[in-house]
């Protein structure tokens, strides 16, 4: 019986009382259609929608619109754009759990992804850290030390054992790599010869291209080794304009870090390499957003071509936190839109989903296939990310390292990997046929499931969702890009690719 | 954009590849070689910049 696909989302248009956008949820069809077609769609939905973690849908588009059976032409285009299918429910439920499975495996099987951890050690004390632990309790003082160079020797010779599964290369064809460095703060001057050396050893292992997740405040002992042949891109964080940030990104004794950082930013950039800054926000310092745009506008650095902003919400990480003052990614979607109303110079600072727009955009713009981009799981936690640290450890998350209980593998003394099964099997084996929410949910590829850590906190349960308002954010991204396309506004620009 | 004007004042009009298949999903993935490793929504990594001038 012809029935509406479960896997269909409809997206309202602003001030258009006569049309909806659709998706698709598998098929990656984008289309727009009269709202009788969409009430037509609606009224032939043959299952409740499935409920996100928590709360309701709130923005569901609601049909007044008496259904209104389509012509052929546009039965057979819904139809074959997979609105409309012959399937009953659980047997469609099957298939997205197949081809999710399949998405899954093809991101399996990309390059892997490495980061080195030089050292857990950090010189700042910024109170939201997750691995705040580690340089406040003595018990966890261990996990301080600067890996050794014979741990680097043995890590290359582990990834040789990892990249067994990879095509062959060709005679005389170098393998590139794309490494990381992570911390802790991994570019320490006193960690400096330890990252050196693992940059030597990538390029006598082939090719290699180095980034870094870094709070900046020790890049100047790295000047040389910056740049398009070096550590070319960086990930720094800025909380707040210069007063903020120094309360917030402290050193031991509770001084500052932004005039540091400043400095080694615009050292870097000199350098050629692309910096994205990072703003950790909340409802405390959100409404300094605009006095810390102005002052980037003011030193410069906005317009440089390799400098970005963007913000991500805190979450409680530690009880240093207080819930209460913290954004989910729609609230702070919405609480940067209202701020660029107000400040021109906000529209430096982009929005956690500025990204999906962009993804949109480029679906109206250039008749861009989603399908490459659908995510089966939500980042390389769960397929092809290998994270090492000091000790030899490999984790898949970074947000969990340094418990090796939950470590996925280790390197032995002879460069093998010792991979624990069933750790492995845990975090790559998340995706979002795996658990029974996700399963049913019309966003799942766009989306990835969530955050395992955040719905691990949140639900108890690893293989659980991690919705963050998914719904609205996606909804009104789609809206957005949909109405620029139509006006001809630019484009986000993409400065650089993520690797996780 | 292709674009079907229905008889009883129904419309549906493609917004991105016409072509786009239910049943050709398999070999749509399977040509899917590049984008999966990196061209992700998701992450909120920074990759994106308002253009130039804004």
């Amino acid at each position: 019986m012809l029935r509406t696909s479960s896997y269909t989302i409809y997206v309202a248009l602003p001030d258009n009382d006569s049309e909806v956008l659709l998706v698709h949820g598998y098929t990656g069809a984008f289309d727009r259609v009269s709202r009788s077609v969409a009430s037509y769609l609606r009224s032939l939905e043959s299952s409740p929608v499935p409920r996100p973690l928590y709360g309701e849908w709130l923005s569901e588009v609601a049909f007044t619109e008496e259904p209104q059976e389509a012509s052929e032409e546009a039965l057979s285009t819904l139809k074959r754009r997979g609105y409309l299918t012959e399937l009953p429910p659980g047997e469609e439920a099957e298939r997205f759990s197949a081809f999710a499975t399949k998405v899954h495996a093809k991101a399996m099987a990309a390059r892997p992804s490495y980061l080195f951890m030089p050292t857990y050690n950090c010189n700042l004390r910024c109170s939201y850290c997750f691995q705040d632990h580690m340089r406040t309790n003595p018990a966890f003082h261990h996990l301080l030390r600067v890996m050794p160079k014979e741990m680097v020797d043995r890590i290359f010779l582990g990834m040789l054992d990892v990249e067994r599964a990879l095509p062959p290369l060709e005679e005389g064809e170098k393998r590139r790599r794309r490494i990381g460095f992570f911390g802790g703060e991994p570019l320490l001057a006193e960690t400096r010869p330890i990252v050196e050396y693992i940059m030597r050893k990538a390029l006598d292992f082939g090719t290699a291209s180095f980034w870094a997740v870094s709070n900046a405040t020790e890049l100047d002992a790295y000047e040389d080794v910056l740049g398009p042949d070096g550590i070319s891109e960086l990930q720094i964080t800025l909380d707040g304009p210069p007063e903020e940030h120094d309360r917030r990104r402290i050193y031991a004794d509770g001084s500052g870090s932004y005039v540091k950082i400043m400095r080694n930013v615009r050292l870097a950039l000199g350098r050629g390499v692309q910096v994205s800054a990072r703003v950790n926000v909340d409802r405390n310092n959100v409404g300094m957003l605009p006095a810390m745009a102005d002052d980037l506008v003011a030193r410069g650095l906005s317009e440089h071509p390799n400098f970005s902003l963007y913000t991500a919400p805190i979450w409680v990480a530690n009880e240093k936190t207080d819930r209460k003052t913290t954004f989910n990614s729609w609230e702070l979607d919405q609480a940067i839109l209202r701020l660029r109303e107000e400040f021109a110079n906000m529209a430096i600072v982009s929005t956690p989903d500025d990204r999906i727009k962009a993804q949109v955009r480029k679906i109206f713009d250039e008749q861009y296939d989603p399908l490459p981009s659908f995510r089966a799981s939500y980042c390389g936690a769960h397929s092809n990310m290998y994270i090492f640290d000091s000790f030899g450890d490999i984790y898949a998350c970074w947000e969990h390292t340094g418990d090796a209980k939950i470590r996925i593998g280790k390197i032995e003394s002879d460069g093998r990997v010792d991979l624990n099964v069933d750790m492995n099997q845990m975090w790559r084996g998340r995706t979002v046929a795996s658990n029974p929410v996700c399963s049913r949910c019309r966003y799942a590829l766009y989306c990835g499931g969530g955050c395992a850590i955040r719905a691990l906190e949140l639900t108890g349960k690893f293989n659980m969702n991690f919705c963050d308002a998914f719904q609205k954010r996606f909804c009104a991204s789609v809206a957005d890009a949909y109405l620029d396309h139509m006006e001809g506004r630019q484009s986000l620009r993409q400065q650089r690719v993520c690797d996780l | 954009m292709s674009k079907e004007k229905q008889s009883q004042g129904v419309e549906v009009s493609s917004l991105n590849a016409a072509h786009l298949d239910v049943e050709e999903l398999e070999k749509r993935l399977e040509m899917a070689t590049a984008g999966l490793d990196g061209d992700c929504w998701m992450m909120d990594c920074g990759t994106f910049k308002p253009p130039p001038g804004t």
